[in-house]
């Protein structure tokens, strides 16, 4: 399944990025290359992120989300969202 | 002599990699490639990094039999039958190629022979007016080096 993840970044000081981004973008590319992430976007601002995730369920996007040092700390929090095909379009082929 | 360019290349890649200490080996039959395009092609695992299967490309083109006349009459049903494997979730992305030579879809199937067995159901592949070429792809593993290059 597919879910959109949509992640809120709380401000961070310069001492925060410091730390926690060298371990978040490496852990973050595991995920890519892992095969759970298919694209990855940064939200306007540095609000946050935004995740379109293959999954098998909502809890293991969740339980990835949540290992990423950002997440550990609770500075990237994640709302997720199940996703699938654009269903009405079913209505042009009965 | 296309290929003799493309062996020369492939040399001066395991070269330059080898002296990098970077593992290549030819993966021969790792991907279970099928289609005509797919006999002497080059295979390099040049990052040494394996991935899992997480997409396939299918490239659908029309076999020297298909005419309009001859697909025209198919293609109502065949529209239908390809919104129907959108809407289960199979196609990912779907494209026509410019050149009017077929189609391009992008399948949310990780298994070559599953992805076969639902586009060869549809009614242009029964009529055998298009075949597909089914390319197994993952992630992009060279990327895996930024990893192990950035700081712990």
């Amino acid at each position: 399944m597919k879910v959109m993840a949509i992640g809120t970044l709380e401000p961070l000081t310069p001492e925060q990025r410091q730390e926690f981004l060298p371990k978040e973008v490496p852990a973050t590319l595991q995920i890519y290359l892992d095969g759970k992430m298919e694209q990855f976007w940064l939200r306007d601002k540095d609000a946050g992120v935004i995740f379109l995730m293959t999954v098998n369920s909502i809890e293991e996007a969740d339980k990835i989300l949540k290992a990423l040092p950002l997440g550990r700390a609770g500075l990237l929090n994640f709302e997720l969202m199940p996703i699938g095909p654009l269903s009405p379009l079913g209505m042009l082929i009965k | 002599m296309k290929r003799q360019i493309l062996r020369h290349l492939a040399g001066i890649a395991c070269l330059s990699l080898g002296i990098a200490g970077v593992r290549v080996a030819p993966v021969a039959a790792q991907t279970a490639n099928s289609g005509a395009a797919s006999s002497g092609q080059v295979r390099l695992n040049v990052s040494g990094a394996t991935v899992s299967t997480t997409k396939m490309l299918a490239i659908g083109r029309w076999t020297p039999k298909a005419t309009v006349a001859g697909v025209r009459p198919i293609l109502p049903a065949e529209v239908r039958d390809t919104v129907r494997l959108y809407l289960d979730g199979v196609i990912d992305q779907w494209f026509v190629q410019q050149d009017n030579s077929g189609v391009v879809f992008l399948l949310n199937v990780t298994e070559i022979d599953k992805a076969r067995e639902r586009l060869e159901k549809l009614p242009l592949g029964q009529a055998g007016l298009m075949e597909f070429e089914l390319t197994p792809l993952g992630p992009i593993s060279p990327l895996g080096s930024l990893i192990a290059a950035s700081p712990k």
